[in-house]
């Protein structure tokens, strides 16, 4: 039993003590005992919340779950449950770790023109999995896709308006969809770069794409260099000019806190000693409790 | 009167809260409120005097020091904090003493 936390005890001393010397004085005011009660449960309940006093482990009431999945509230009647769900910034989980996007903005085809622009392994693959999961991907007429339920799993064939999520698809592997407006994209998809550009089809209109996808790193790349040239220039000239320590109002603004009495505070040259007795401390977030203390630091 | 020293602690918030709480539902007066306080300043000197037992050591490096109104104020850093059975650690720890002979009701 000594080496129970003293803490929790010890409080819990206190709050009886407090609520049963103001009963007196609730009575007096012509306070009901209810809320003389109500006092003690709010104080109680803080407590507790405020796990300053617990010795143990963090309670999992609000444990996050680290997924990076988020659920989107959208009914689907016809899904299964085990759906993987897209979040909201289009990246897909699990079966494909590849954030998605489609930088371009003239896909108005219909469904199969779209698909046959896509290497057909890679889309393949994608379908695929997403039909494991009773979903499939519907070209929408801007350009990106929408993941919808597999029409055979529902007595509808199209979902129109349930539709679970847009996902914007582009994966580093796919060259961008659009071979037939390649001139106007050519702004836009360089966003979109192909860094295993040596794997893919190797027709001219993609050779000449390449290339100015080079030209215009290249130039990226130049003027990056320059600001930093004149950024490190500059930083030493500016970098001294402040030498004062940290703001007294923020040095004094700590979590960490003891408060206490002191008995006697001595100090020679630059040695300090305390010495301290009846404090209360917080520190990392947990609550001690000390009779005496005796301290020593350095100035 | 005792110290209102230890109004500054997660005993005395969480009690300053729930009267506020109170305050706000118009259950109690504020006179109400205070005496409380009062109350419960009482209650954790005495608590502190009396039923704490424990020793305790810090070791740091004393970054500044404050004395005013007869009371202490210290932030010291890299501390240890050495119980028997524990050590807790902070970066970053302040400490503000009132003084203990003069404490009121003091013998």
């Amino acid at each position: 039993m000594a080496n129970a936390n003293p803490v929790p005890r010890l409080y819990k001393t206190v709050v009886e003590d407090v609520i049963s010397n103001v009963r007196e004085a609730f009575l007096d005011e012509g306070v009901d005992e209810q809320v003389l009660q109500e006092l003690k449960q709010l104080w109680e309940n803080k407590l507790t919340q405020s796990r300053a006093l617990d010795s143990g482990p963090e309670p999992s009431e609000s444990v996050m779950i680290p997924s990076t999945i988020q659920y989107i509230p959208q009914p689907v009647q016809n899904a299964p449950s085990k759906q993987q769900f897209i979040g909201a910034s289009g990246v897909v989980t699990q079966n494909m770790p590849v954030p998605v996007q489609i930088a371009s903005q003239d896909i108005s085809q219909p469904a199969a023109t779209a698909h046959m622009a896509l290497p057909q392994g890679v889309l393949q693959q994608q379908l695929q999995a997403l039909a494991s999961q009773g979903l499939t991907l519907q070209p929408t007429g801007n350009g990106q896709f929408i993941i919808q339920a597999l029409p055979q799993q529902g007595a509808h064939g199209q979902i129109g308006a349930p539709q679970l999520q847009q996902v914007t698809i582009s994966q580093a592997s796919i060259p961008t969809m659009i071979q037939q407006p390649q001139g106007q994209q050519q702004q836009k998809t360089h966003q979109v770069l192909q860094l295993d550009g040596a794997g893919d089809s190797s027709s001219s209109e993609d050779e000449d794409f390449d290339d100015d996808d080079d030209d215009n790193e290249n130039d990226d790349d130049a003027k990056e260099d320059e600001n930093d040239e004149q950024g490190e220039e500059e930083e030493p000239l500016n970098s001294d000019d402040d030498v004062s320590d940290e703001d007294p109002s923020d040095l004094f603004d700590t979590d960490n806190v003891v408060v206490c009495q002191y008995d006697k505070i001595n100090r020679n040259k630059n040695k300090w000693k305390f010495h301290l007795k009846d404090g209360i401390m917080n520190l990392n977030g947990k609550d001690f409790v000390f009779q005496k203390a005796t301290g020593d630091a350095e100035w | 009167m005792s110290y209102q020293l230890y109004r500054n602690t997660t005993l005395g918030h969480t009690l300053q809260e729930s009267l506020d709480e109170l305050i706000q539902g118009g259950q109690i007066t504020p006179q109400l409120a205070l005496k409380v306080l009062l109350q419960f300043d009482k209650a954790i000197n005495t608590a502190l005097a009396n039923r704490v037992k424990n020793r305790i050591q810090l070791k740091g490096k004393l970054n500044t020091y404050r004395f005013c109104d007869n009371v202490w104020t210290f932030v010291l850093n890299n501390v240890d904090f050495r119980d028997v059975q524990e050590l807790a650690k902070c970066d970053k720890v302040k400490i503000v003493a009132c003084d203990g002979k003069s404490a009121p009701g003091h013998e």
